[in-house]
């Protein structure tokens, strides 16, 4: 009788982890085979165009950019505050009343919707003292609002959007370094921050480098922030050519696509009619997922062996 | 239980007094509490410079909290409080003002497990030196950590990886660097805690040998769980039990003439 559950239980676990695997590969599978024709060498290097003609339709250089930008800038943001809190966390903060409630506002951040942080950001980027970031609205009269969309804008969005993702994982990189490491820096003569600054933080590098890499992640991935604080144009709107470095300040307030807002335009399911693109355009995008995953785990791995 | 505190203080007024200015650390009715737990009952001591002095003692009688308290490394420990005087160069440790920064540099420590840092051995070195010595130049800071491989017994075995993780070398070799790491900072008392416990033999032997070599230079304290390392090595010896000392003196006197029947139980294994 006992073996015949032990049988069940396992070939349902067996079973369970197997529609795992299926189901990501499938997915996997079917964006190649839906995609893989549209994907070529002008595919990647050219601007894309709001077009109904397929031949017209260009390639994925801005999207990928506008990718790349947020990405960026969103984690230079997010990580130094996110440094700081975990430090906070770990090594300052007594238990005490407002210890708990920093700690569960984090927790609740971390459960708010994306499209409910954009549409705060929304709120607020669009108040005239925000306009540097985006610009301000001309030509309506008796409008005093900022446009509200914009790089730099979308960017802050995401900062606070992998905000608590990156200080959990900086904060459970830092509570891993050993008592003892601390204990040897205090013995030492050292302070408590050059102990924190010169041995804590080296000694967690490689969580910090998976915080990041966890963090870029979710903001590649994401698509209602940059919906509403990027806007709606699947070209870059600032002057042109956008890559030039004389434009880049106004590339960055100005409004353009990423990815995940490419396959939205372009697919039948969201306001386009070229299935194609967008699956194309969704091959490239999980393979950058992956990629980073990868690197993630091979730096987690490699940590864990160090320190045994 | 008086019983057994008035043979502790007749075996103290035995001792004969030592003038101040051999004395490194001279400690005065020093109680200590983990939270409501006291940990450590009236101890009397003094330590004298250039010599070792061994703390021996079944675990859990106090001897690493006093040793602990020497660099204020209780500090880190929230729940921690203590009572009476322990001073060093004339000057009260334990109080508010005393800085444990500039204690700490005066009062090196070694701990149980090597605990190099998870970088390269010249940085190991190189981080309490820039941290001390603020201003110092280049080849000075190569001149102390060659110095002080050099004392630890380690240069010869580690020159040609310098540059290579701390934590790719053995066990014993790393204790080696903790020393090393202790002595870049000039201190003139190095407390260690049972250094030796996570090692060989051979290892062990290194580490002693090292001791017996540097107390002419430094004030060695060292708890240790080992009676037979505290008879090889050490100069002095308290016996801890249950947060009291109950005999202190000289290796010889305590090793040959036990006066407790606590201390002869302990030194034959019974307890």
């Amino acid at each position: 009788m006992n073996k015949i559950r032990d049988s069940l239980q396992q070939s349902f676990a067996w079973l369970s982890a197997l529609i795992t695997i299926v189901a990501c590969f499938s997915i996997i599978v079917f964006l190649f085979l839906k995609g893989y024709k549209a994907i070529s060498f002008e595919f990647l290097t050219t601007n894309p165009n709001p077009t109904f003609q397929a031949q017209e339709a260009g390639g994925i250089l801005s999207p990928m950019a506008g990718t790349f930008l947020i990405t960026i800038i969103g984690i230079l943001i997010a990580l130094p505050w996110a440094i700081a809190t975990a430090i906070y966390l770990s090594e300052y903060a007594k238990k005490n009343l407002i210890t708990s409630y920093l700690k569960i506002a984090i927790d609740v951040l971390s459960g708010v919707p994306t499209i409910v942080i954009a549409i705060f950001g929304v709120a607020l980027f669009t108040m005239p003292a925000f306009g540097f970031l985006s610009s301000m609205i001309e030509g309506i009269e008796g409008a005093n609002k900022a446009f509200g969309k914009s790089f730099f804008v979308c960017s802050m969005g995401m900062a606070v959007m992998v905000l608590p993702y990156v200080i959990k994982t900086c904060e459970e990189a830092v509570k891993a370094v050993p008592v003892s490491y601390r204990e040897a820096s205090l013995a030492l003569g050292a302070s408590k921050r050059s102990t924190i600054t010169k041995v804590v933080l080296p000694s967690a590098k490689r969580g910090i480098i998976t915080a990041v890499i966890l963090g870029m992640g979710r903001i590649i991935g994401d698509t209602a922030i940059v919906w509403l604080l990027l806007g709606g144009s699947i070209r870059m709107t600032g002057p042109q050519p956008w890559w030039h470095f004389a434009n880049w300040l106004d590339t960055l307030k100005n409004t353009g696509s990423t990815l995940t807002t490419y396959i939205f335009f372009n697919s039948p399911a969201g306001e386009g009619n070229k299935a194609e693109l967008a699956f194309g355009a969704s091959i490239v995008l999980i393979i950058i997922i992956i990629l980073l995953n990868t690197v993630a785990d091979f730096i987690g791995s490699r940590g864990a062996v160090k320190e045994e | 239980m008086i019983s057994k505190v008035q043979t502790e203080q007749a075996v103290f007024d035995r001792e004969p007094v030592i003038p101040e200015e051999k004395t490194a650390i001279s400690i005065r009715k020093v109680n200590a509490w983990y939270g409501n737990k006291q940990v450590l009952f009236d101890v009397n001591m003094q330590i004298k410079k250039h010599r070792i002095m061994a703390f021996i003692g079944p675990s859990g009688c106090g001897k690493t909290t006093l040793l602990r308290c020497f660099n204020r490394m209780n500090d880190t420990i929230r729940s921690f409080r203590l009572e009476g005087t322990i001073k060093i160069n004339d000057t009260d440790i334990t109080t508010k003002q005393a800085d444990p920064i500039s204690i700490r540099r005066k009062v090196g420590m070694v701990f149980q497990q090597p605990n190099s840092f998870p970088m390269s051995i010249h940085r190991n070195l190189k981080l309490p030196i820039t941290e001390n010595f603020p201003n110092i130049d280049k080849a000075k800071i190569e001149q102390i950590i060659k110095q002080k491989l050099q004392d630890a017994n380690l240069y010869d075995e580690v020159k040609d990886r310098i540059n290579r993780s701390a934590l790719k070398i053995s066990g014993g070799q790393q204790q080696r660097l903790c020393i090393a790491r202790m002595l870049t900072i000039e201190p003139e008392i190095l407390l260690f805690d049972e250094p030796c416990s996570a090692l060989d033999p051979l290892s062990t032997n290194k580490i002693e040998d090292l001791l017996v070599r540097i107390k002419e230079k430094y004030t060695v304290v060292i708890v240790t769980h080992n009676i037979e390392q505290a008879r090889r090595i050490a100069d002095d010896v308290a016996f801890f039990y249950e947060g009291r000392i109950v005999e202190s003196g000289t290796a010889e006197n305590i090793f040959l003439v036990p006066q407790t029947e606590l201390l002869e139980r302990y030194l034959s294994g019974k307890i």
